[in-house]
């Protein structure tokens, strides 16, 4: 697995029992699961009111509210439209299935509702896509505080869409790692001509970022994409949202998955290692020792 | 963070792994142990599975690698125990990253170990986990606790002991595990031959003599549907022969199924097997010649090899756990057997004493509840979601400064107690 998956597996699998345990005839059991994400996104999926034919989905974003000044709210009302209900305590955007009356296309549903973080997160991108095809500059950037110390930023210029991601590196060791996997896709970029490019800059926001309360710090890197109008034309855009807002779980997986390849060439080392030192003998000590002219001597330890 | 995300709990057993968020009832997914790589099998290569570029990558894990092809499908863990950790770490990678979908460096985790780990095992376990996932805390919890810990939902508050023996039955091979105030008795566990599997088989030669619809390739599917649809423990198998004989209609039942081939519908009658499959749990010879010990007695001497003052509190708190203890009324026959059993003791050395001595009976009890099936995991999730957890959890903080060896000591014992 190179790319993370976009939908959520758990949400999926959950609502497809649902649904075809409803299309079976059978009782529908009590259901109270809550799960994580990425980015500290957490799922509930319940009943309402106990009525066990109502299953519900939500959401919780702790950067919600910064999505919604790009207009959250708008992108889920058009996916969502016809599911959507009241919003669960504590949550931000809750969807409700009717399991006695399952929709025809409930599969599609399904599809949909595991695909509820990423269409949260596209709203701000569509925004500067919108922003950059149609010239209109001179808007301020987005800023997302998608996690407690991370920060997205994206900003649409005449000719191209910045997103600025910074990122914390809990380990020394990732810092290295991360670098270095950085690295490559500069690499990458000299075979593939049409990728966008990426920078990367480590301690230190990049220039785009002077006069913000962009973090600085040891442990901190930025990592910037430039999306030109070739990435985000109707066709590409879905796509290129798909792969940069999971960006910076993908490059920590990265991380993670160099990390465990590292461990295991170690290991095959210490094996290789472990064979040399089964093969040694030790020195027999009592064999006679003789000097060039013949003579023999006692060593006295 | 901590206080907001759910921890992460994962057990991994032999055949399957059980994972999924701290606070649910039952695991987010429950997958084959195995996983899918690429090998090169040409010769002379030293090492066929560090591979070039991205082919690390390149595996699957749980049922999506059984149903891939041209990849060569292992199991990392042999008996509980986690054999090949080059393969583990990578299973590891995907559970968290595709299955579970969670960022490890913001939640806390919960791994199992069958109770006879080594404390090097452990102390690779924290490796992976601190060292390459940097997960902020980690706790390693013992399956044959945890399974007593899920039993605490069918007792009052007050009873929550973590003493107790754990009949822990899966697929493969039964354990009979005594724990002492969260001590795993070590010396004194059993292992017993007979599991879910050899039921499966058991049925299926039944079915084979009697019923000539099945078609052969489904022959193990059909047997082991009947058996987690069917089957159940019966107090006396020759009552419950004559029940069948007078009254068949009553309790003769029918499992219909579809040729997965000719897709031509067959039925099969299910009859005896009913109470017999689980039978061979008190008459192993009914299956196995080599084997003999109802799983009644196997408990008994367990118990009686354990310390004498921890002995009252074992039989008092006999707890069931894995998918092969699910038959209605297992529980209620072993405590009767296991009572009986107690009771010709005691009776034995009330003759001995020439009635001069009266022992106090001994409390026999079977605690059934409804995690049976998911007992570990379910312990665990339930652990992983109170607050002490994230006191006793071993943290990266600790890890750094320490090293792994911190695993080696279990804070709950010093807390819980």
């Amino acid at each position: 697995m190179i790319l993370l998956e976009i939908n959520n597996r758990i949400i999926e699998e959950t609502l497809t029992l649902k649904f075809t345990n409803a299309l079976a005839g059978n009782k529908p059991d009590v259901v109270d699961v809550t799960v994580a994400d990425f980015d500290g996104v957490l799922y509930h999926v319940s009943q309402v009111n106990d009525d066990r034919s109502k299953i519900r989905v939500s959401i919780s974003l702790k950067f919600y509210k910064d999505l919604q000044e790009h207009g959250a709210d708008e992108l889920i009302q058009r996916e969502y439209g016809p599911v959507l209900t009241d919003t669960e305590d504590g949550y931000n955007v809750s969807l409700l299935f009717d399991l006695e009356n399952v929709p025809p296309n409930w599969e599609e549903w399904v599809k949909k509702a595991g695909l509820l973080k990423r269409n949260c997160f596209a709203s701000v991108f569509e925004k500067y896509f919108e922003f950059q095809r149609q010239g209109s500059l001179g808007h301020k950037k987005a800023v997302i505080h998608y996690r407690d110390d991370e920060t997205m930023y994206v900003d649409a210029q005449k000719d191209r869409v910045t997103v600025v991601f910074s990122t914390v590196f809990k380990d020394d060791d990732d810092i290295i790692i991360g670098k270095v996997f950085l690295q490559e896709f500069k690499e990458g970029r000299r075979k593939f001509q049409q990728a966008p490019q990426v920078l990367f800059s480590h301690k230190e926001p990049p220039s785009e970022l002077k006069g913000t309360d962009a973090a600085v710090g040891d442990n901190i890197g930025y990592i910037t994409f430039v999306l030109f109008p070739r990435h985000i034309t109707d066709e590409s855009k879905d796509n290129t949202i798909n792969l940069i807002h999971t960006l910076r779980d993908y490059l920590h997986y990265h991380i993670k998955c160099s990390k465990a390849y590292i461990h295991s060439r170690m290991r095959a080392k210490t094996v290789d290692f472990l064979k040399v030192l089964n093969r040694a003998r030790p020195e027999q000590k009592t064999t006679e020792k003789k000097t060039i002219s013949g003579k023999t001597f006692v060593r006295k330890d | 963070m901590a206080g907001r995300l759910p921890a992460v709990v994962i057990d991994n057993g032999t055949g399957y792994t059980k994972m999924g968020y701290a606070g649910n009832t039952e695991p987010q997914f429950i997958i084959p142990s195995c996983i899918a790589v690429k090998e090169s099998a040409s010769v002379g290569d030293k090492n066929k599975r560090l591979g070039k570029g991205v082919e690390d990558l390149d595996f699957y894990i749980g049922d999506e690698a059984t149903d891939a092809t041209n990849y060569a499908v292992k199991w990392p863990v042999r008996h509980g125990i986690i054999e090949d950790w080059d393969l583990m770490e990578r299973f590891w990678e995907q559970a968290i990253f595709k299955y579970l979908r969670s960022e490890p460096e913001d939640h806390y985790f919960l791994l199992t170990e069958p109770p006879l780990n080594t404390p090097e095992n452990r102390e690779y376990t924290a490796e992976i986990m601190f060292e390459t996932f940097n997960v902020p805390g980690l706790y390693i919890a013992v399956q044959a606790v945890l399974a007593l810990a899920a039993s605490w939902t069918s007792r009052q508050v007050g009873d929550r002991t973590l003493t107790g023996t754990v009949i822990d039955s899966g697929d493969g091979v039964t354990h009979v595990i005594p724990v002492a105030e969260g001590y795993v008795i070590g010396s004194c566990i059993k292992h017993i031959p007979i599991a879910g599997r050899d039921i499966t088989y058991f049925i299926q030669q039944l079915l084979r003599e009697r019923e000539v619809g099945i078609p052969p390739e489904q022959s193990l599917e059909t047997a082991k549907a009947i058996k987690e649809k069917f089957c159940y423990v019966c107090p006396d198998i020759v009552k419950e022969f004559n029940k069948y004989d007078n009254d068949p209609n009553k309790w003769i039942r029918k499992y219909d199924s579809t040729n997965a081939i000719s897709k031509q519908p067959f039925s099969v009658d299910v009859g005896y097997e009913r109470f017999l499959g689980p039978e061979i749990f008190f008459h192993p010879e009914f299956s196995n010649p080599d084997f003999t010990t109802p799983i009644s007695e196997t408990v008994d001497t367990v118990i009686q090899q354990c310390p004498i003052d921890t002995r009252r509190g074992l039989y008092k708190n006999v707890v069931l756990s894995g998918g092969s203890t699910m038959f209605r009324d297992f529980g209620r026959k072993l405590q009767r057997d296991l009572k009986r059993v107690v009771d010709v003791r005691l009776k034995e050395s009330e003759m001995l004493s020439g009635g001069r001595l009266k022992p106090k009976p001994i409390e026999c009890q079977v605690i059934t509840h409804h995690m049976q099936r998911y007992a570990v995991w379910f312990g665990g999730s339930m652990l992983a979601s109170t607050p002490e957890f994230y006191q006793v959890c071993h943290t990266k903080a600790d890890y750094d400064e320490y090293g792994p060896s911190i695993c080696r000591h279990n804070p709950v014992f010093g807390t819980m107690s």
